[in-house]
């Protein structure tokens, strides 16, 4: 099955009909993106099969991020920066139709490929990624996301993204 | 969706008669105050978390000089952004 990766048109886009089996990510795609895409907060971007290309197969949503170290130790200074800046893949959500056939890890690499476009015009060093529980943790492990300490948050190096990708 | 759920809180004596007060001032009764005040704030909580992420200081030099050492292709992830080629058109 082959899916359009488009940017949200609230207009154009069925907002209403996806079902990942995460309520919080279904609702926050049918109430909240849009208002996200019209304060520049966050970018959604959906799948729609190429037939029905209003109905949302998919979505995932980026925003500017950056890694903030949590304590200066007292013997910090010369140097060692307090911050990386990266990007946050803040939502990540596949209609239940599509689960358990590899489609995620397909719709992920869809979002990094964007990611790794888009840090050829504004730098970032890191991609980070919300985990909801340890089965999502796990999925992201799985492609190579590191875990943060005491954070449901996993990193990965976008060079690390970028030498996986195919060459063109 | 209505405000159907339940919240409850214990605070203190003091901080109750304050919140009234606060309430009564901005016209508006207390329910209605508290739960826009607690709203606000867990939208800029919420926002806050979307900007950042807070690294343990350790992590955070070990993801500095990961920087400096040459890029480890995931193999999974690898197939995956292969099948996305062809899956998803953009």
């Amino acid at each position: 099955m082959v899916f359009r990766s488009e940017h949200l048109e609230i207009d154009r886009h069925d907002v209403g009909a996806l079902d990942s089996g995460a309520s919080e990510l279904d609702t926050w795609f049918r109430e909240q993106a849009a208002g996200a895409e019209a304060r520049r907060v966050a970018r959604t971007f959906v799948w729609v099969e190429s037939q029905r290309p209003d109905q949302v197969r998919g979505y995932y949503t980026l925003t500017g991020h950056r890694l903030v170290r949590s304590a200066l130790p007292a013997s910090v200074g010369h140097g060692s920066p307090a911050e990386i800046p990266a990007v946050l893949l803040a939502r990540l959500a596949l209609d239940v139709s599509l689960q358990g056939t590899g489609m995620g890890g397909v719709l992920l690499a869809d979002a990094l490929m964007r990611i790794v476009t888009a840090t050829r015009t504004v730098a970032a060093r890191f991609v980070v990624v919300d985990a909801r529980d340890e089965v999502v943790a796990a999925f992201y492990e799985h492609y190579g996301f590191r875990r943060i300490p005491d954070s449901m948050r996993l990193v990965q190096k976008v060079s690390d993204i970028a030498s996986a990708m195919p060459s063109p | 969706m209505g405000v159907t759920s339940r919240l409850e809180v214990r605070v203190h004596p003091d901080s109750k008669a304050r919140l009234e007060r606060a309430a009564a001032l901005a016209q508006v009764p207390v329910s209605d105050f508290v739960r826009s005040a607690v709203e606000e704030r867990t939208a800029q909580v919420l926002a806050e978390h979307e900007l950042r992420t807070l690294v343990p200081t350790d992590f955070l030099d070990a993801l500095m000089a990961s920087l400096d050492e040459p890029a480890e292709p995931n193999a999974a992830l690898s197939r995956a952004l292969d099948r996305a080629r062809d899956a998803a058109r953009t």
